[in-house]
C-alpha cells in the first residue's frame, strides 16, 4: 500500500526536478571579456575622419567635433597641434566611433603652452594600425577661462604691482615675447645671478588692485578656490626656486602684520618647458624656510581675506645664474584651471 | 521534540572513516611502504642534435609511512603518521627526510557527538566541496593507474573525491519515531591559508550540511559552505567572501524489476571582496537534476542528467583543480640546445606528485583545453548548460561492464562574443573479465577499452575565427595472469588533439581581460608493458617499461620527443 502511494509522488518529484533542470537555460545577452572582434577583427574606416567646422571661436563657446566610424573598437587618439604655439590637445578613447560625446574639443590644452588664435592640425591615429588621418582647424579666438585673472602680461607688467630686483648680474625681470608664451604672446621673464642671497627678485600683487577692497574678491570657501599659474623652466636651468606666498589679513585691518597667516607654494625641480601649477587654496601649506610649519596666524584658510600674493624667484647663491618665466596667474573656483 | 527518541551517531557525508573494530586495541601500527625507481631515456627530433640536455635520467625513492593509532579510551583516538623518505643517491642521512604526514585527534562526546581535530578529509556535493578527478583519468587502464595511485596516495586524493583539510569537524544525528527517519548534521571549518600578519588574512573554509532522511524513498539536504577571510587576522581591510548555499532532494524507488534514483540539487553562490571598491561581485546559480533507471531483467541502466551552471557561479570547494597547470616538471625540465622549459605532459602527470594542488583556490585555476575543455572544473564548471545521457549494462555475473555516454553542453554567456560555444562529448567504455566466461579458468584475464571524443565549436564572425577544437582519448588495457599471482600487463593511452580556440586571460579577480589565440595539433601516447606480482590485495611488485611519445605539428620551441621509462614499483600497506 505504501509503495502504491509513493510511486506517483516520486514520479511527480522526478518530473518536477527535470522541469526545474531545464528551466534555468536562459542565455545571457552580454558576454565576458573584451570583444573578440575588437581584438582580432579586421580594421577598416567606415566613415572618414572629419571635423564639423574648420573655423572655431572658442571665446564664444564654440567647439570642434571630430567624427569617424570604424569597423571595430580601437584605441584612437586625436592630436591637435597649434602651428604657431606648438600647443597640443590630445583626445583619446576606446570605441568604434568618434562623436560629439567622446571627441569634442573646446579649445583646451593638454601640452602647454595654451592655444592662441592660430591654425591647427588635427591628426587621428589608431593604435596597432599604420594609418593616420589629418584635418585642419583655425582658431578664431582662443578659449577664455573663468576666474579672477591677475594678469596674462599681454598688456605689460601691471602698474599696481610692486617689484624688487636685486642688483645682481644678468638681471632680466621684464615682460617679453622672446620665447613662446604660456598663454598669449607675452610672459614675465625672471632671471639673474645673485651670489650673496637666495632672493633674485620678486613682485607683490596687492588685493586692492582687483576691486574696492584691500583683499582679493574670492570665495570664502577655501576648498573651492584654486590658484593657478604657468611656469617655464628653460633648458639647462636646474636651480630655480619659485616661491608664491599668500598673505591673509586675519584681523581685516587692511594690512598684513606679523602673526597673521601666510601660506606658500614652493616650486623646484621643474622639467624644461611650460608647466601648469595649480593648488587648491585649502591645500597650500605654511612654509618656513621651505619646511611645513604651524600656521603663523589663526590657521584658518580664508581666501576672502587674502590681501597680497607675492612671487619670489630664488636660487642657491652658489649655483650661479637661474631663470624662470611666469605667465597667466589666475584664481579659479570649483576646479583647477583647465588650460 | 516528542518524536525524538534518541540521539544516534550517523556517519554519512564526511569521509572520515572510523574504525569499526569491536574491541579496538590501545595501540595499532598502520602505514605503508613503497619503493620506486625510474630509469629514463629521452630522444628528441631536432634538426641539430641536442648536446646540452642529458638524455638519460634515473630517480627514485624508498619511503615508509609509519602510523600509530592510540586509543586512550573507547571514545577517543589519536593518530599520527611519520614519513621517512630516502631519495636514491642519498646515504648516511643525505637525502633522507622526516615529515609528519598525518596527525589528528578524534572521538565521540558522550556517545552522541563525533568530532575530529587536525587532518581530515571532507566532501559534500559536486557543487559545494568535491575534489574532482584529474584530467585524463577517464578510462585509465590498470597498467598506468598504478602510477596514479602513488600520486593520489601522496596527495590524499584517494578518499572518494574528498579534499584533505586541516581543521575541526563535528558530526551528529537525530532519529525520530514517525514521519522522519533521521536528521544528520555535519559541520566543519578548516584553514586554507595562514595569515602573514601583513596584507594576507587568515582564510578559512567552513561548511554546514543538514540532511533529512524522510524515509528510504526521500532524502532532503541543505548545504552551506563559505571560503572567507577572517577579519582581524591581518592589517588588510579587504576580505574575500564566497558563500555557496544549495538544496538537495533525492528520491529512490525500487522493486523487483526497476530501481529508480532521482536527484536534484540547486544552489546559489556569491563571491565578493568586502571592503574593496574595485573587485567585482559575482553571483550565480546552478541546477543539476539526474534520473537513473535500472532495469533489472536486462541488467541495464539509463541515466539522464540536466545541468545548468551560470557563468558567475563560483564555488572554490568544488571548482578547485587537482592539477596545477602553472607547475613545471622535474624530469627533463629544460630540453633542446636552447634549454627551453618543457611543459608537463601525460608522462609527468603519472609520476610527479608536485604537479598537483593540495589546497582550495579562490580563483578559477588554469586548465589545458587539450585535456579537458568541457568540464575543467568538474560538474561545477561555470557557464555550462546541457545534458548527459548514459546507458550501460553491468553483467550480473560480473563478466563485463559496458557504458555509453553522450554530453551536450553550451555556454550560457559568450566569451568575447554573443555567440556561445557548443560542447559535445561522446564516451564509451568497457571492461571484460574474459576468464569469467569460462567456468573452469580462474586466472584473471581482463580487457579494458575506453574512448572519449570531446568537441568544442563556435561559429566565426567578422574576422574572428571559428572555434573548432577536438580531443580524443583512447585507452586500451590487458591484464593476463599467466602464473599464480603473476600477471602480464599492457596499457596504452592515446591522446590526439587539434584545432583552434580562444583562451581567456584572467586578471586578479577572475575577470577576462584578453583572449589569446590557441592552435594545437598533436598527439601524446603512453605505452606500458610489464609484469606484476600481487602478494595480496594491498601489496604488489611491478616492473614496467613505458614509452611516451609527444608530437606537435604546429611547431614552436618544443620538438617531438620520446621518453622510454623503466619503472620498478613496490607498494605495501599494512
Amino acid at each position: 500500500m505504501k509503495s502504491r502511494i509513493q510511486t506517483p509522488i516520486l514520479a511527480a518529484l522526478a518530473a518536477l526536478a527535470l522541469v526545474l533542470g531545464f528551466a534555468g537555460c536562459a542565455k545571457d545577452d552580454s558576454f565576458d571579456g573584451p570583444s573578440l572582434v575588437d581584438i582580432y577583427g579586421e580594421f577598416s574606416v567606415l566613415t572618414p575622419f572629419a571635423v564639423n567646422t574648420n573655423s572655431v571661436d572658442f571665446a564664444n563657446g564654440g567647439s570642434v567635433v571630430f567624427t569617424a566610424l570604424f569597423s571595430k573598437q580601437v584605441n584612437w587618439t586625436v592630436t591637435i597641434t597649434g602651428e604657431e604655439s606648438g600647443a597640443q590637445r590630445i583626445i583619446s578613447g576606446f570605441s568604434n566611433e568618434l562623436t560629439g560625446s567622446n571627441a569634442r574639443w573646446n579649445g583646451s590644452t593638454t601640452v602647454l603652452p595654451m592655444f592662441r588664435a592660430e591654425n591647427c592640425t588635427a591628426t587621428l591615429t589608431i593604435a596597432g594600425e599604420e594609418v593616420s588621418f589629418t584635418e585642419t582647424v583655425t582658431i578664431e579666438a582662443a578659449k577664455v577661462n573663468n576666474g579672477l585673472l591677475l594678469t596674462d602680461f599681454e598688456d605689460g607688467f601691471p602698474a599696481e604691482w610692486n617689484t624688487f630686483v636685486q642688483s645682481g648680474a644678468n638681471m632680466s625681470f621684464v615682460v617679453t615675447d622672446t620665447e613662446t608664451a604660456g598663454q598669449g604672446s607675452r610672459y614675465y621673464d625672471m632671471g639673474g645671478e645673485v651670489n650673496w642671497d637666495y632672493l633674485i627678485g620678486l613682485f607683490d600683487i596687492p588685493g586692492e588692485a582687483y576691486g574696492d577692497e584691500a583683499t582679493f574678491p574670492l570665495s570664502p570657501n577655501p576648498g573651492n578656490v584654486y590658484f593657478n599659474t604657468l611656469l617655464y623652466n628653460p633648458a639647462g636651468i636646474n636651480n630655480a626656486i619659485t616661491l608664491i606666498q599668500f598673505r591673509e589679513d586675519d584681523n581685516m585691518n587692511g594690512t598684513y602684520e606679523n602673526g597673521e597667516d601666510m601660506y606658500s607654494i614652493e616650486v623646484t625641480g621643474q622639467e624644461p618647458g611650460w608647466e601648469l601649477i595649480s593648488r587648491r587654496y585649502s591645500d597650500i601649506p605654511t612654509l618656513v624656510n621651505g619646511q611645513p610649519s604651524p600656521a603663523l596666524g589663526n590657521g584658518i584658510y580664508e581666501p576672502h581675506k587674502l590681501i597680497q600674493v607675492s612671487v619670489l624667484f630664488l636660487a642657491n647663491p652658489v649655483t650661479g645664474y637661474s631663470q624662470n618665466y611666469i605667465d597667466y596667474l589666475i584664481f579659479t573656483e570649483n576646479a583647477p584651471l583647465q588650460p | 521534540m516528542k518524536h525524538l527518541v534518541t540521539y544516534t551517531l550517523l556517519f554519512l557525508a564526511p569521509v572520515i572513516g572510523f574504525s569499526q573494530t569491536p574491541q579496538p586495541k590501545k595501540f595499532t601500527l598502520t602505514g605503508s611502504a613503497r619503493g620506486l625507481l625510474y630509469g629514463d631515456r629521452m630522444d628528441q627530433e631536432t634538426a641539430v642534435p641536442d648536446t646540452v640536455t642529458a638524455s638519460r635520467l634515473s630517480s627514485g625513492h624508498t619511503l615508509v609511512d609509519l602510523g600509530l593509532v592510540v586509543r586512550p579510551n573507547d571514545a577517543m583516538e589519536v593518530f599520527g603518521m611519520l614519513r621517512v623518505r630516502n631519495d636514491f643517491g642519498g646515504f648516511w642521512g643525505g637525502g633522507t627526510t622526516f615529515d609528519v604526514r598525518q596527525l589528528y585527534i578524534r572521538g565521540v562526546v558522550n556517545k552522541k557527538i563525533r568530532y575530529q581535530l587536525g587532518d581530515l578529509n571532507y566532501k559534500l556535493t559536486p557543487f559545494t566541496l568535491f575534489n574532482d578527478d584529474e584530467e585524463l583519468s577517464f578510462g585509465r587502464t590498470a597498467a598506468l593507474q598504478q602510477y596514479m595511485d602513488v600520486v593520489n596516495y601522496d596527495n590524499f586524493y584517494d578518499f572518494e573525491n574528498s579534499w584533505r583539510q586541516q581543521g575541526a569537524a563535528v558530526d551528529f544525528g537525530l532519529t525520530f519515531k514517525k514521519y522522519v527517519d533521521g536528521i544528520n548534521f555535519n559541520l566543519f571549518t578548516s584553514r586554507v591559508n595562514r595569515t602573514n600578519f601583513g596584507g594576507v588574512s587568515e582564510r578559512l573554509f567552513s561548511a554546514l550540511s543538514v540532511e533529512l532522511l524522510q524515509s528510504k524513498y526521500l532524502t532532503l539536504a541543505a548545504n552551506y559552505v563559505n571560503l572567507y577571510d577572517w577579519a582581524g587576522t591581518s592589517r588588510s581591510d579587504v576580505f574575500f567572501r564566497n558563500p555557496v548555499i544549495t538544496g538537495l532532494a533525492a528520491v529512490n524507488y525500487s522493486n523487483e524489476r526497476i530501481k529508480l534514483d532521482a536527484r536534484a540539487e540547486v544552489g546559489q553562490s556569491n563571491q565578493f571582496y568586502e571592503g574593496s571598491d574595485v573587485a567585482p561581485e559575482l553571483s550565480g546559480g546552478f541546477s543539476d537534476v539526474s534520473v537513473n533507471l535500472l532495469y533489472r531483467p536486462l541488467e541495464s541502466y539509463a541515466k539522464l542528467t540536466v545541468r545548468n551552471v551560470e557563468a558567475d557561479f563560483r564555488s572554490p570547494g568544488a571548482q578547485s583543480k587537482r592539477i596545477n597547470f602553472g607547475a613545471i616538471p622535474a624530469a627533463y625540465q629544460r630540453i633542446t640546445n636552447e634549454q627551453v622549459l618543457r611543459p608537463f605532459t601525460l608522462y609527468d602527470l603519472l609520476r610527479e606528485t608536485d604537479l598537483y594542488n593540495l589546497q582550495l583556490s579562490s580563483n578559477l585555476q588554469a586548465f589545458d583545453p587539450r585535456y579537458d575543455n568541457i568540464t575543467p572544473y568538474g560538474d561545477a564548471t561555470p557557464n555550462r548548460s546541457g545534458f548527459i545521457v548514459e546507458a550501460g549494462r553491468n553483467d550480473a555475473a560480473e563478466r563485463y561492464q559496458v557504458a555509453l555516454r553522450y554530453a551536450g553542453f553550451s555556454e550560457l554567456r559568450g566569451q568575447g562574443t554573443l555567440l556561445t560555444k557548443q560542447f559535445t562529448r561522446i564516451e564509451a567504455e568497457t571492461r571484460i573479465h574474459v576468464n569469467r566466461f569460462f567456468s573452469d579458468y580462474e586466472k584473471k584475464i581482463v580487457v579494458d577499452a575506453a574512448y572519449r571524443n570531446d568537441q568544442t565549436s563556435r561559429d566565426g564572425e567578422e574576422g574572428v575565427r571559428a572555434v573548432d577544437l577536438n580531443s580524443q582519448v583512447l585507452n586500451l588495457g590487458l591484464e593476463v595472469e599467466f602464473a599464480r599471482k603473476l600477471s602480464a600487463v599492457f596499457g596504452y593511452q592515446d591522446l590526439q588533439y587539434g584545432g583552434f580556440d580562444y583562451l581567456p586571460l584572467r586578471a586578479a579577480f577572475d575577470e577576462i581581460v584578453f583572449f589569446n589565440e590557441y592552435e594545437v595539433d598533436g598527439t601524446e601516447t603512453m605505452l606500458a608493458l610489464g609484469l606484476r606480482y600481487t602478494f595480496s590485495d594491498t601489496d604488489h611488485l611491478s616492473v614496467q617499461w613505458n614509452r611516451y611519445n609527444s608530437t606537435n605539428a604546429v611547431g614552436g620551441l618544443i620538438p617531438n620527443y620520446t621518453i622510454d621509462q623503466l619503472a620498478f614499483l613496490y607498494v605495501m600497506k599494512f
